[in-house]
């Protein structure tokens, strides 16, 4: 399926592994129970795909072994994906983390500041939503006012930062 | 231009949007207007649009798009009123409706307009994010915030605080369902802040600290509940962690499966007080709070912006008000009832009436605004209210100029001397305007408002509110009425429950069903009959409530469905 990060479309090097398939690439994505099973076959790469149910203190134990954490959107009104995400973040995930499902444009900059790298959504959506609505969304919101995510320029940090200089007679 | 040099534009005693606000609000604006355009082109589908437009505050009505537009805390100046009245004027039909959560509504707007009246907004510092949509909606606060004369702390930099960390939140944009957040700052609560997904108490500690307490999971709706407290004290600068833990467990956990049970309230009841409290806490422990909170300047410079205006000190010296009251009868019924003493001595807050009998109660018309925008300006520094009870405040009045202003008033037909009493109906649009409605109620608040238009009555009869809602939405806040009005429909026709002993203060009370439900012509004959017990029961001086709390709910059923 599709895949997008800041770039635009971009070529996915991943390969997903359903339940029932063996596994055989360099790079797999597969459902979050497999995974003892495929850090026992010594591939390359391996990164899982949770539910928006999974409790993301459960997957902390895995981090050093895992590259990316796929975690799934039924639909693109249900945002406990965005909360996993920050959690994972929070808890010093570092490998690829993105979104599967069928998240809008609009949702791109919120996925960003909550931690994802990328989204892998449907072709229909795609087809929908080509590149260009993507990367026009990313700069949507060019400014924030949540401290400590990740997208845009943080307002609140902004004017501390002018606050303190203009104290120190800088501007 | 220095970033954080407040703009001109509104009164001087509110908060202004500095350059980062200004430019976060014209994005937001430029961003809804391609969104619109990519739904007419088909890259968004209706479903994916519906929730990006009820966050920019548009819903589809009955008859039309109805836009919602923000009021923050309840606080406008009178530059942004006049605006409200040319918006109404040029994009809807020469009026708006003020709502029971200190919102604007034009119940008439043109999509292909939306994004221009955004911008006309914008103009004056004021926006319709998240007025609406399964996100954090605007932020409601005590409308005599800064003059009450029982305040600890004013509680809208709070609430600004809270507005602005809350605005196109990234992580709580998709929640299972809406979010309401009300302040309060005083010793009365007049945000009704336990009927909120989280209501925020400014206390003192033991140490005289300041910090809030915070109350989660109530509500109104289908299922109503009093919200709990779920921290006694959080310290001040603890603000923004601790809701973005609630926020964070709620986003997580609360349920997506049904509709009706996914707020907050659901949740807590669910899973009990004390396994919520257990996991806000769990959350809000794990978090890195220094890279959250808010710099304590911030807040500094927010409440800066609300310091109040300086007052006379002479003002203190007047005391003719007997005097003209007791010289002009008609204004003598309006001193009674809207008029709220203030904190700094010779000043008063009025309160404007929106509930004229036979009108919609909280409906102003654009000339209407306009006056109350020029009373502003030349009486009350230039800035106004807007309460939960639709009406409008004018906080900053010498008491020397009351009469002058009760006589502007009355010109425009805005001196209804009611505030608190029987006729001031809260009431929902209802059938009238609202596709989810399953019965009217406007007509209703008309009706009884006629039934008891005499002024010696009402003013016999004392406080007394109810609150009407079309549907089991409650947005008529019906449970929390002394008298609540509930429409429903039952097999085509329109059936109206009375509740009774509702409360919104800190008493907080979820009103009683008296019995089954009367036909709407029905309804002011039957309130008559409450009203009937109440003064035949009362003691000297005591309050509607007051009785209902000795007596209780019999006497008003038996009065009610007793067989003649
Ligand atoms: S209570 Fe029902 S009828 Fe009234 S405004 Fe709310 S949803 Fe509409």
């Amino acid at each position: 399926m599709p895949l997008i990060n800041d770039t635009g479309f971009i070529a996915d090097s991943w390969v997903r592994v359903s339940e029932e398939s063996t596994l055989f690439a360099e790079q797999i994505i597969i459902p979050f129970a497999q995974f003892e099973e495929a850090a026992a076959a010594n591939i390359k790469k391996i990164g899982v795909h949770v539910a928006n149910t999974v409790k993301p203190t459960e997957l902390v134990q895995y981090f050093a072994k895992l590259d990316l954490i796929s975690i799934d959107f039924p639909n693109f009104a249900d945002g406990r994906g965005l909360s996993i995400a920050r959690s994972i973040r929070k808890a010093g995930f570092i490998g690829e983390l993105r979104a599967f499902g069928p998240l809008i444009a609009d949702q791109y900059a919120y996925a960003r500041s909550c931690g994802f790298d990328t989204i892998e959504v449907p072709e229909e959506l795609a087809a929908r939503q080509p590149e260009g609505q993507w990367k026009d969304a990313g700069k949507s919101l060019s400014l924030s006012y949540q401290r400590g995510y990740m997208h845009g320029k943080n307002i609140l940090n902004q004017r501390s930062i002018h606050e303190a200089a203009s104290r120190t007679g800088a501007v | 231009m220095n970033a954080l040099q407040p703009r001109s534009n509104s009164a001087p005693h509110m908060y202004r949007y500095d350059a980062f606000d200004a430019q976060f609000v014209r994005e937001r604006v430029k961003q809804f207007r391609s969104q619109v355009e990519r739904r007419l082109d088909g890259s968004l589908t209706e479903t994916e649009f519906k929730p990006l437009r009820l966050m920019n505050g548009l819903y589809l009505q009955l008859h039309a798009y109805m836009l919602r537009v923000a009021i923050p805390y309840g606080t406008l100046s009178a530059v942004q009123l006049r605006q409200l009245a040319f918006i109404a004027d040029r994009f809807d039909k020469g009026y708006g409706h003020f709502t029971t959560r200190q919102n604007i509504q034009y119940n008439w707007p043109k999509l292909k307009d939306v994004p221009d009246i955004l911008d006309a907004l914008a103009d004056v510092e004021m926006h319709a994010i998240q007025t609406s949509g399964n996100c954090i909606r605007n932020v409601t606060a005590d409308h005599f915030a800064g003059v009450a004369d029982d305040e600890i702390e004013d509680p809208r930099p709070t609430a600004e605080l809270l507005r602005q960390w809350s605005s196109a939140h990234p992580e709580f944009s998709f929640l299972p369902r809406k979010f309401k957040i009300a302040v309060s700052g005083a010793e009365h609560d007049r945000a009704a802040i336990k009927v909120h997904d989280i209501g925020l108490r400014i206390v003192k500690n033991d140490i005289g600290e300041i910090g809030y307490e915070v109350i989660l999971g109530g509500g109104l709706g289908r299922t109503p509940m009093i919200g709990h407290v779920v921290r006694e004290f959080l310290p001040k600068n603890d603000i923004l962690p601790y809701c973005e833990a609630i926020m964070r467990v709620y986003n997580s956990f609360g349920r997506r499966d049904n509709k009706y049970k996914a707020r907050v309230k659901i949740l807590v009841h669910e899973t009990g007080l004390e396994q919520i409290r257990a996991m806000v806490e769990a959350e809000f422990n794990s978090l890195d709070k220094a890279s959250i909170a808010h710099d304590p300047k911030e807040l500094e410079r927010i409440a800066a912006q609300f310091a109040n205006p300086v007052y006379d000190r002479f003002a203190a010296k007047f005391n003719d008000l007997q005097t003209q009251m007791d010289a002009d009868p008609e204004f003598h019924l309006f001193a009674n009832t809207n008029i709220a003493s203030h904190k700094a001595q010779g000043y008063s807050i009025i309160t404007v009436s929106l509930k004229p009998i036979g009108g919609s109660p909280g409906d102003a018309s654009a000339a209407q605004m306009r006056v109350l925008s020029d009373v502003a300006d030349q009486y009350s520094h230039s800035e106004l209210r807007i309460s939960h009870e639709q009406n409008i405040i004018l906080p900053h009045v010498r008491t020397s100029d009351l009469y002058s202003v009760w006589q502007a008033l009355k010109a425009a037909g805005l001196a209804t001397a009611n505030a608190g009493l029987i006729t001031d109906i809260i009431a929902c649009p209802g059938m009238d305007y609202c596709s989810l409605a399953t019965a009217r109620s406007i007509p209703i608040a008309q009706a009884i408002a006629k039934r008891f238009e005499s002024a010696a009555e009402q003013h016999d009869i004392g406080k007394l509110g109810i609150k009407i809602s079309g549907c089991i939405n409650a947005c008529g806040h019906h449970h929390i009425g002394a008298i609540g009005i509930l429409g429903l429909e039952k097999s085509g026709i329109e059936s109206y429950q009375i509740t009774i002993g509702g409360d919104p203060t800190l008493t907080t009370a979820i009103g009683e069903r008296l019995g089954p439900g009367f036909a709407a012509d029905d309804v002011p004959d039957a309130i008559a009959k409450i009203v009937d017990v109440y003064k035949s029961t009362r003691t000297d001086g005591e309050a509607f409530m007051e009785t209902y709390r000795r007596i209780g709910t019999s006497p008003f059923k038996e009065a009610l469905y007793a067989a003649h």
